[in-house]
């Protein structure tokens, strides 16, 4: 074994001071660890708080649209103010307008061709029915962008 | 009950009620009306009334439908302040018609009730698809010593009917 060495003032000195600024430095790492712990608890609590305001809120609102006493749409508008998701707002979907390009791009039929088909205005409907049906289900699924842009919409919103 | 009843729900009276619902909420220290505003009233009101309907010509078709299946609804909405000061009439003024402005163009709230506003009658049902501010006017007067400042912003509701 060898005996501790004899340290000189300025070493102790160092070490002391050493010691003191690793004493100061845990000190404060404990004491912001605990700060953000409190903080957790606080924000957790302002979530719980929040949350159950907003499902009361909810259930009122409901009941007041249930008993009739407000409209739907004020009944989404209140859910919106208070940051609560309404229900899914419906995409209209846009009507067939036959446009004036499209009448001209029908061609009437050549001289060799026979002459269409003279039907009822009922079996007319139907068939118009039929192959609407068809360009329907030939536009599906529906691309947003295109469909907004049927309506003439911009393409940042539904607002100009 | 009669069909021409205040609680049958029709374009626009019940954008223009939702409208000032919201305008209330929010500013609760505006005096909020649903007609066209009158000197008499006090500083700092909002006036919300129908304007004008236009039908979309383009949109007529053939069928069963004799209607416009794209038709406009234009809703005044006016705000009016009056002061001593013409100074800070028209600062307080152009606040308040600038904040009208931003309620109808980017209130979230606002926007989801009246993307939900939808009325069936006579077996047509009717929906906002686009909406938008055509402009605003400004007048300015002065009456007794008091400044009055009025502006009118035309809001536009382009519903369809299916």
């Amino acid at each position: 074994m060898t005996e501790p060495q004899e340290l000189s003032i300025e070493e102790r000195r160092s070490r002391n001071d050493a010691v003191r600024d690793l004493t100061r430095s845990l000190k404060t790492e404990t004491e912001s660890r605990l700060q953000e712990t409190h903080d957790d608890v606080q924000v957790r609590k302002l979530d719980e708080d929040h949350a159950a305001a907003q499902k009361e809120f909810s259930e009122e609102v409901t009941r007041a649209l249930g008993s009739g006493t407000i409209s739907d749409a004020r009944a989404a508008m209140l859910l919106a103010a208070a940051g609560i998701d309404p229900a899914p707002i419906e995409v209209p979907v846009p009507l067939l307008v036959t446009t004036q390009e499209d009448a001209k791009e029908e061609e009437p039929p050549g001289e060799g061709e026979p002459p269409p088909e003279e039907l009822t205005p009922a079996e007319q409907a139907e068939k118009t029915n039929e192959a609407q049906d068809g360009e329907l289900a030939a536009a599906a699924p529906v691309d947003p962008p295109k469909q907004m842009a049927a309506f003439g919409a911009t393409a940042t919103g539904e607002e100009k | 009950m009669s069909l021409f009843d205040e609680t049958t729900e029709v374009f626009p009276s019940n954008a223009i009620q939702l409208i000032c619902d919201r305008a209330a909420m929010l500013y609760p220290d505006l005096f909020i009306i649903q007609r066209m505003l009158r000197q008499a009233d006090p500083t700092q009101s909002l006036g919300v009334y129908p304007l004008n309907w236009l039908p979309d010509e383009g949109s007529y078709e053939t069928g069963n439908f004799e209607e416009p299946t794209i038709q406009r609804y234009v809703i005044g909405v006016q705000t009016f302040v009056m002061h001593a000061d013409p100074v800070k009439g028209i600062q307080i003024h152009s606040v308040l018609s600038k904040v009208m402005r931003s309620l109808l163009y980017n209130d979230v709230p606002l926007s989801v009730g009246l993307n939900q506003l939808q009325i069936t009658m006579f077996g047509k049902t009717e929906k906002i698809q686009r909406r938008g501010i055509a402009r605003t006017k400004y007048l300015s007067n002065e009456v007794r010593g008091q400044f009055l400042y009025l502006s009118t912003t035309e809001y536009w509701l382009e519903t369809q009917t299916q």
